[in-house]
């Protein structure tokens, strides 16, 4: 069922309920460029398809891709998109778990959300997201990893 | 072992100093994100070329042990300083290093020994029957070993907003202090020119933090380091002072035993995610004074050492340092820059 199976697709949407860290680099993106993040990341196709080749990869990847088996795809894609649009000052709403209760009792570990972070800079490279932009992003989603892993 | 890709990288530990030439060869790979395992600094612990940086050895992550083998080559006219090291991470938490050193001295090529000898403005500390200033004195080595311990004690460079936080601390050994160099007798060049022991024990804190969204856009690493030590020239030239050893006393050096608070520091900024630019300095005690060119008056300091660095990260297995090194004055020489090259084998 979605919730044990969704965990670390809930986390990078629960980015924008748990990281007041990540919006000083959101209001840094703003100043210069007058043009929120997810208007420079070409707003929400470009993230959708960003998420979508995201977790192709991450289907491909065995460090981590047991912990999907059971994952409903198409939800886990919707929640992610909405999580990186809401945080990247876009107009949606991520309504999933927050990062620490989507998580418990997986017993993540630091390995396997740099799995996850390998897999989006794939797909980031692959869609050719500007070096500048993949930063902000990461910047926005980093500190979610102790709200991720060892819960 | 894995098939993956190591594409970009995020983090970064990197890079740092001074030059080096190693080798180093790599089978599996820790998790953690590419360039976080950082380089090899000269004493042999991770961290940048010439700092020790709070990032601990390999791409382990809290369960796992990876580690490091790095050579390093520092050329500066008449001075080469080769460095072979290695370090092992123990699930990111606490790292074990040793490093071997070897500088080499062309006392030959330095026209300034007459310093030492009976022409004007000589210090007459080097007479004629024994060994003259006309006596090509050849390349001379002087060799360190540096056993290092350092424990990560909170934080994580990416994913805490509060820096890394590592304390180390560093056995050296200088086994040239009593090495007969000039036929003169059992006083080696440590301790001809004033220091008061051939080993000290450095301690030291660093603090290391990783800007994913840095500056221009780019990731951007930040480390500081206090160091309380007693080391002349990283120990190179031996530790503390003794003004009633070797020419101490007639170049006025006073004797100094005690510990010096040092700061080091180091920035380095990723333009890619496989290419990392920066600086680096580090302070140094000042005890020791050396004959610098040809006036036996003119006296110097180890002074600050500097570097500006380009690391490149292929993969998670090698990383590659160069660097335009200045080492700050050593005997004989008030200036010595030269070019470093490192190269970083990880696993």
């Amino acid at each position: 069922m979605k919730l044990q199976s969704l965990p670390l697709a809930r986390h990078l949407g629960g980015v924008a309920l748990t990281c007041a860290l990540a919006f000083p680099a959101l209001a840094h993106a703003q100043m210069t460029s007058g043009q929120t993040l997810y208007e420079q990341l070409g707003g929400k196709p470009a993230i959708t398809k960003v998420v979508h080749d995201m977790i192709v990869n991450v289907a491909a990847d065995n460090r981590i891709n047991h912990f999907f088996a059971k994952t409903n795809i198409p939800h886990l894609q919707m929640e992610l998109v909405n999580q990186v649009c809401e945080a990247t000052g876009g107009p949606c709403k991520y309504t999933g778990l927050n990062m620490r209760q989507a998580h418990k009792g997986m017993n993540l570990r630091t390995a396997d959300f740099n799995a996850l972070v390998e897999d989006l800079q794939k797909s980031m490279d692959s869609n050719n997201v500007p070096l500048g932009l993949q930063n902000q992003l990461l910047a926005i989603l980093a500190p979610m990893e102790p709200h991720v892993d060892h819960q | 072992m894995s098939t993956h890709r190591w594409k970009r990288t995020l983090a970064a530990t990197a890079v740092a100093g001074l030059g080096v030439w190693g080798m180093s060869a790599a089978h599996a790979q820790g998790s953690r994100l590419l360039a976080t395992s950082g380089v090899t600094e000269v004493g042999g612990s991770t961290g940048g070329g010439i700092t020790p940086w709070a990032v601990i050895a390999g791409y382990d992550t809290g369960d796992e042990v990876g580690g490091s083998v790095t050579g390093t080559y520092v050329t500066v006219p008449n001075y080469g300083l080769t460095t072979l090291g290695a370090a092992v991470g123990i699930h990111n938490r606490f790292e074990i290093s040793v490093a071997h050193e070897n500088l080499n001295v062309n006392l030959g090529s330095l026209s300034s020994l007459g310093v030492l000898g009976n022409q004007p403005g000589g210090l007459g500390l080097i007479k004629s029957g024994g060994v003259a200033p006309s006596i090509n004195l050849g390349n001379q080595t002087i060799s360190m070993d540096v056993l290092g311990l350092k424990a990560r004690l909170f934080g994580d460079v990416l994913y805490t907003p509060y820096p890394q936080v590592s304390a180390g601390i560093k056995y050296k050994k200088n086994n040239d202090f009593n090495s007969n160099f000039s036929g003169l007798g059992p006083i080696g060049i440590p301790k001809f020119f004033g220091a008061a022991s051939d080993s000290g024990t450095d301690f030291y804190v660093a603090a290391t933090k990783v800007f994913l969204n840095g500056i221009f856009h780019r990731v951007t690493l930040v480390n500081l380091t206090l160091r309380g030590t007693k080391a002349n020239a990283m120990g190179l030239l031996g530790f503390g002072t003794n003004a009633n050893n070797g020419i101490a006393g007639a170049l006025g050096t006073k004797s100094n035993d005690s510990y010096h608070a040092e700061l080091e520091g180091s920035a380095a900024v990723f333009l890619r995610p496989d290419v990392a630019v920066g600086g680096e300095f580090r302070q140094q005690p000042d005890n020791m004074k050396y004959p610098i060119n040809s006036s036996a008056t003119a006296i110097g300091s180890p002074g600050t050492m500097k570097d500006v660095f380009i690391a490149y990260f292929p993969n998670k297995s090698l990383s590659l340092t160069a660097a335009y090194a200045d080492l700050g004055p050593l005997p004989f020489q008030a200036s010595n820059k030269g070019f470093y090259l490192s190269l970083n084998g990880t696993f």
